[in-house]
């Protein structure tokens, strides 16, 4: 292995402008990619393969179909039967049909045809559109109109609230001619333009859910540009010379370039949501390169020769380098276990450039490095002398602090605290909730215009969150009218009956069979007491016949298809927190538990609707999530193991590791934020995080095995005083470069992520700096000590520089032979 | 069973031709007369039972000391009062059908409902099905002392029974003769009375009478609106209420029957008065009452009532008593002199 890399970092320098060209030639191509990269929500993309609600959805797309906007006209002051307000109204809905992406026949507002109300009468079912083609504009009109809608039982608190002081819109988009930005922008500035001062206007749905989001992306955008331009700071500050603020914005230009070609190339397009990660990708550049530089300056320091410490350095870093960002990118690559297609491509985007940052990170910065000019203050950078000021000396007198922790008689203290924290952390990690902890979307502040429109909707209908029981037909390939039939008309209202009996009753329920039973009704003369249905399909057939006389199946479309084969009970609920859809999902089991699942002419499918689809993801996050630590557990496990060629190593590395990713469990349940899809991805990229500190720390520790002569707590403190340097100021750059984000950004998951990240810098860069270094000093590892380590490699560097200038960097040195002097 | 040879359409039919100035007149020396004398509190609602949205209830009725009641509805629903009517026990029997009605008497209990359901129980005892021979929808049901009871339901389905509703047989009656169109018509409420003399009232404004425990039957009544509802006091008075308002008085035990000006032309459906002239009736959305035995009537204004239907009537010492949507149960307050 020892040769293997002398012979490729010999090469890189002896053919270093073919390596520049071939690397260059690799950029070019990829940039070709750029102009192709697509930032879009695939909505179907973010549902998960294979599980049953999402699968429910996919069957029966009309049914609750989350890309439906609601828009409320609330009357500030008195109710909506006036002209000017229905005007409004009759307006908007007007102007919604003409929004892109509209699904025409999903149109529906008290103005619409598709709204009526029916009565019977002495001579007859009197049975119309609640609002003719004109507003109503007299007294006499207005007050028809409102008898209308009175005797509209499925207008009245569906489409007019109870108090009559509020009215909705609701439209449904075509998703695959969806675009969520263009979309919003036109129904947004719809609802602006419709305020006065005697009207609200409230828009919520998911397709406005996702619009805001859309609009946050610039400013997204901007904050990212002032992390990139804090890390840049941070670093000038730190390293004060060229070539330390440089070679990593090279490293992380030129990794960005691969990563979002590729985006391109393959046509993978990105969730907006998760630009942060591409983000993240860079800050992982910038670590790897740090760790490098601050090793090509302390050779460099020694040998004097940029080339032949780049050389030196390179072979030095190579092992844990190389270790570090496939753990890191392996990682990402199992995010792609969820079955959730947007996560699998992300994952497989994300996964290949973390995978790039070999050639980036490892290759190109010391090739870049060699060439650039030597720092002037290259001695305060790599000096020991502890009494020089400076940033570097002074992290390296804290971290000697730190390191006299982990060693010696107060090792036992520090290790009793660690244990401690561990029992706490793991207690409290394991009653994470997931889901969604609040009323409304957790991606936006709770006092913002989507979050205050979602509540002000629930306070005035039903709500906008349902959960559908689809009553699916087994006679698709016939002529059979399964949903006119009695067997799933009468499961229908057994579904309804049971839930609203249940311990936490819907706010509403809806079924093809209200329709019926009304129908039923009004066709017999009006009477209450014909609402009942009776159990004959000669019953449910001919009740069918009254409630869509005058209409069809598309005016139903809600609640049948068009066959009238599917139907759906659709169930309303207050909001969508987790506690909620816990209680429905419980609820809806025991109901079509109760009523049977599979029946001769159906089967009942629970289920679809926003709380499906969100328990959906909840689920499939929960899953896999330990699944996903655990395979990713394992092969750090197996890839340490044989690295350090120690099982003892994989163990300390594993212990450090997880150990970091309780305490940021412990602390995301503490914050109340729950685990979701954002924070799996976050959470998984912060064990990568984690491991890499460890091994770059695991790999110095071997390093100066020999050179401290065996001494524990020398190693320790040498290893925690460098290479602990380089961990503690990439974690605190990172940290100076995130924090903005809770402060700056429109979007609370962004400053969510932003606080999670930076808890994922700091914990895993405590975790490194104290649970590794002490299971060293307890276990006192044999494997430090050997001298054939994937990872570790001693080399003389005196002797090295030597024979450099004498052969010109020809010659072949000792391996292992001589002593560490870095 | 047979059918009067002279079916008494023309009483109904005269009464609507006739002048309205005198009534208008008698109607406004009336208004100020009462007006003069006591002025009256509006009738407060009180919601008394809730339920859930598919759970309506359809029918109520008291036993004779106006305490215990009971009141029926969708899917076997049966909830119970002991305290006329301020506080229901809920309960159900093992059916998924609705039921449509219920009558006690004594310690007799019959409700009837859906495909010809009928269920029987004798205080404390558990309630068990009878066979009713039909697979119709029954739509009321009463009985007296004697052990006559008399359901009906749809298409002028009138069953009897005289065993207190162990038993029954279907009524030869035809009424689709007797109706324009030859339609069978829906039979939507019964009252039978102490003396063995019943009313039915139904589609087409309907009304049936017989003397003779139902063995023969006079149609007292025709129209155009059907009538959902009926209620005749023991001194002859009563009212008969239905489709477009129509509101229907009797003062002679249900012999002859006069139509009534309401200030709505809304679909009611239940009716209940009592001996100092004090009428109630419910509807889809509209509720009016009568201080004066139906000769003014105005409407009760209170969204519970205006924005949803009540149906089947009942009166006890804590006021007048109606059920309908969502399961409940709502208290009407009598009227009391201000």
């Amino acid at each position: 292995m020892s040769r293997l890399r002398y012979r490729i970092s010999h090469w890189l320098f002896t053919h270093r402008p073919m390596a520049l060209l071939l690397i260059a030639v690799a950029t070019l191509v990829s940039a070709l990619g750029l102009p192709r990269v697509e930032i879009k929500t695939i909505f179907s993309d973010l549902q998960p393969t294979g599980h049953p609600f999402a699968e429910t959805f996919r069957d029966h797309p009309n049914f609750g179909n989350p890309l439906t906007i609601h828009m409320m006209v609330k009357r500030k002051q008195g109710d909506i039967y006036n002209t000017d307000t229905l005007q409004k109204v009759w307006d908007l809905t007007r102007d919604v049909d003409l929004a892109p992406a509209v699904d025409h026949d999903q149109i529906l507002s008290i103005t619409t045809s598709k709204a009526r109300y029916a009565a019977a009468t002495p001579f007859g079912i009197d049975m119309r559109p609640l609002m003719d083609s004109t507003v109503p504009q007299t007294p006499a009109e207005m007050e028809e109109f409102k008898q209308r809608v009175e005797r509209s039982p499925n207008s009245r608190g569906f489409l007019v609230s109870e108090d009559a002081t509020a009215t909705l819109i609701q439209a449904t988009f075509i998703e695959h001619r969806l675009d969520f930005g263009e979309t919003f922008e036109y129904l947004n500035g719809l609802a602006h333009a419709a305020r006065d001062a005697d009207h609200d206007v409230f828009l919520a749905g998911e397709p406005a859910l996702v619009g805001w989001v859309y609009q946050y992306q610039t400013q997204m955008i901007w904050i990212f540009a002032v992390t990139l331009l804090a890390l840049f700071a941070a670093l000038f500050l730190y390293m004060r010379n060229i070539a330390g603020v440089v070679t990593p914005a090279i490293t992380g230009v030129v990794s960005a370039i691969w990563g979002f070609g590729l985006a391109g190339w393959l046509d993978l397009a990105v969730e907006p949501l998760l630009l942060l990660v591409p983000l993240l990708l860079v800050a992982r550049a910038f670590s790897h390169t740090v760790q490098y530089i601050e090793r090509f300056y302390e050779v460099l320091h020694v040998v004097g020769d940029k080339e032949e410490a780049g050389r030196l350095s390179l072979r030095v870093m190579m092992g844990p380098g190389v270790l570090g960002i496939i753990t890191d990118a392996t990682a990402i690559l199992l995010i792609a276990l969820a079955p959730i297609p947007a996560m699998q491509r992300f994952a497989l985007f994300a996964g290949y450039w973390a995978m790039i940052l070999l050639p980036t990170s490892v290759l190109l910065a010391p090739l870049i490095l060699s060439k650039l000019p030597v720092p002037k203050n290259l001695y305060s950078i790599v000096s020991r002398d502890l009494s020089l000021s400076g940033v570097h000396q002074w992290m390296a007198r804290v971290l000697r602090q730190v390191a006299m922790l982990t060693t010696g008689k107060r090792a036992a203290y520090t290790g009793f605290a660690l244990l401690l924290l561990a029992a706490i952390s793991i207690y409290n990690g394991l009653q994470i909730k997931v889901g969604n902890p609040v009323e409304g979307s957790s991606l936006l502040w709770q006092d913002s215009e989507f979050n205050v429109a979602v509540r002000t909707i629930n306070d005035n209908f039903p709500g906008v969150n349902t959960l559908e029981l689809v009553l699916e037909s087994k006679e698709g390939e016939t002529l059979e009218k399964t949903a006119r039939k009695a067997g799933p008309v009468h499961a229908m209202l057994a579904l309804q009956d049971h839930m609203e009996q249940s311990a936490h009753p819907p706010r509403a329920t809806l079924s093809f069979a209200d329709y019926l039973s009304e129908g039923g009704r009004l066709y017999n003369g009006g009477d209450p007491r014909w609402n009942p249905l009776d159990t004959s399909d000669w019953a449910t057939q001919a009740a069918a016949t009254a409630a869509m006389m005058g209409s069809g199946p598309k005016a139903f479309s809600h609640v049948i298809d068009m066959r009238q084969q599917h139907s759906t009970v659709s169930l309303w609920y207050r909001d969508n927190r987790q506690e909620t859809v816990d209680a429905a999902l419980a609820n809806a089991t025991e109901a079509v538990n109760a009523v049977g699942l599979d029946h001769e002419q159906f089967r009942i499918r629970l289920g679809s609707g926003t709380i499906a689809l969100q328990q959906a993801v909840n689920d499939t996050v929960q899953g896999h999530y330990w699944v996903i630590v655990g395979v990713l557990g394992f092969l750090m496990f197996a890839l340490s193991a044989v690295a350090f060629k120690s099982l003892v190593a994989g163990f300390i590395l594993l212990v450090q590791v997880n150990m970091a990713n309780f305490v940021i469990i412990a602390m995301l349940e503490a914050l109340d934020m729950g685990l979701d899809i954002n924070s799996l991805l976050v959470a998984a990229m912060g064990i990568g995080v984690g491991i890499d500190y460890g091994i770059y720390l695991l790999a110095r520790v071997c390093d100066e095995y020999k050179n401290q002569e065996g001494d524990f707590a020398a190693i320790i403190r040498e290893a925690t005083t460098t290479t602990g340097r380089a961990i503690a100021f990439t974690a605190t750059i990172m940290l100076i470069g995130i924090l903005p984000w809770y402060f700056l950004s429109g979007l609370k998951f962004l400053a969510d992520m932003g606080l999670l990240l930076a808890a994922v810098m700091v914990i895993n860069m405590v975790m490194a700096l104290f649970v590794l270094p002490l299971l060293v000093w307890f276990l006192r590892p044999q494997f430090v000590s050997r001298d054939d380590l994937l990872v570790s490699e001693r080399v003389d560097l005196v002797r090295e520089a030597q024979a450099a200038r004498q052969s010109d960097g020809a010659g072949s040195p000792e391996w292992g032979a001589s002593s560490a002097a870095t | 069973m047979r059918l009067p040879e002279e079916d008494r359409l023309p009483a109904r039919a005269a009464g609507r031709r006739r002048s309205t100035a005198p009534a208008f007149l008698l109607t406004l020396l009336l208004t100020v007369a009462v007006g003069l004398q006591a002025e009256t509190a509006p009738r407060s609602i009180t919601i008394v039972a809730d339920g859930t949205v598919h759970r309506p209830l359809y029918g109520i009725d008291f036993h004779d000391d106006l305490k215990r009641g009971i009141a029926v509805g969708a899917r076997g629903t049966v909830i119970t009062t002991d305290d006329g009517g301020r506080n229901w026990v809920p309960g159900r029997l093992d059916t998924p059908l609705s039921l449509i009605d219920v009558a006690v008497q004594g310690d007799r209990r019959i409700t009837v409902g859906q495909m010809g359901s009928i269920w029987v129980n004798d205080s404390g005892e558990a309630w068990r099905a009878v066979e009713s021979g039909t697979e119709e929808r029954l739509m009321a049901v009463d009985m007296n002392a004697t052990g006559l009871a008399i359901a009906v339901g749809s298409f002028d389905l009138i069953l009897l029974s005289y065993d207190g509703g162990e038993t029954w047989e279907e009524s030869p009656l035809q009424l689709a003769p007797h109706v324009e169109g030859f339609y069978d018509p829906h039979l939507y409420d019964v009252q039978v009375n102490p003396d063995g003399s019943a009313l039915i009232v139904g589609e087409f404004g309907l009304i049936l009478r017989t003397v003779d425990e139902g063995r023969n039957w006079d149609i007292v009544h025709q129209g155009i609106a059907s009538l959902s509802g009926v209620h005749v006091r023991t001194d002859g008075t009563g009212f008969a209420v239905g489709q477009d308002g129509a509101v229907l008085r009797t003062t002679d035990g249900g012999q002859t029957w006069t139509s009534l000006d309401t200030p709505t032309s809304g679909n009611l459906l239940g009716v209940w008065s009592t001996a100092d002239g004090q009428a109630t009736v419910s509807g889809m959305r509209y509720m009016i009452v009568s201080d004066d035995d139906g000769k003014n009537w105005r409407p009760v204004t209170d969204a519970e009532v205006n924005t949803n239907w009540y149906g089947k009537m009942a009166a006890t010492d804590s006021g007048f008593i109606a059920v309908g949507h969502s399961g409940r149960v709502i208290r009407v307050a009598r009227a009391e002199p201000l």
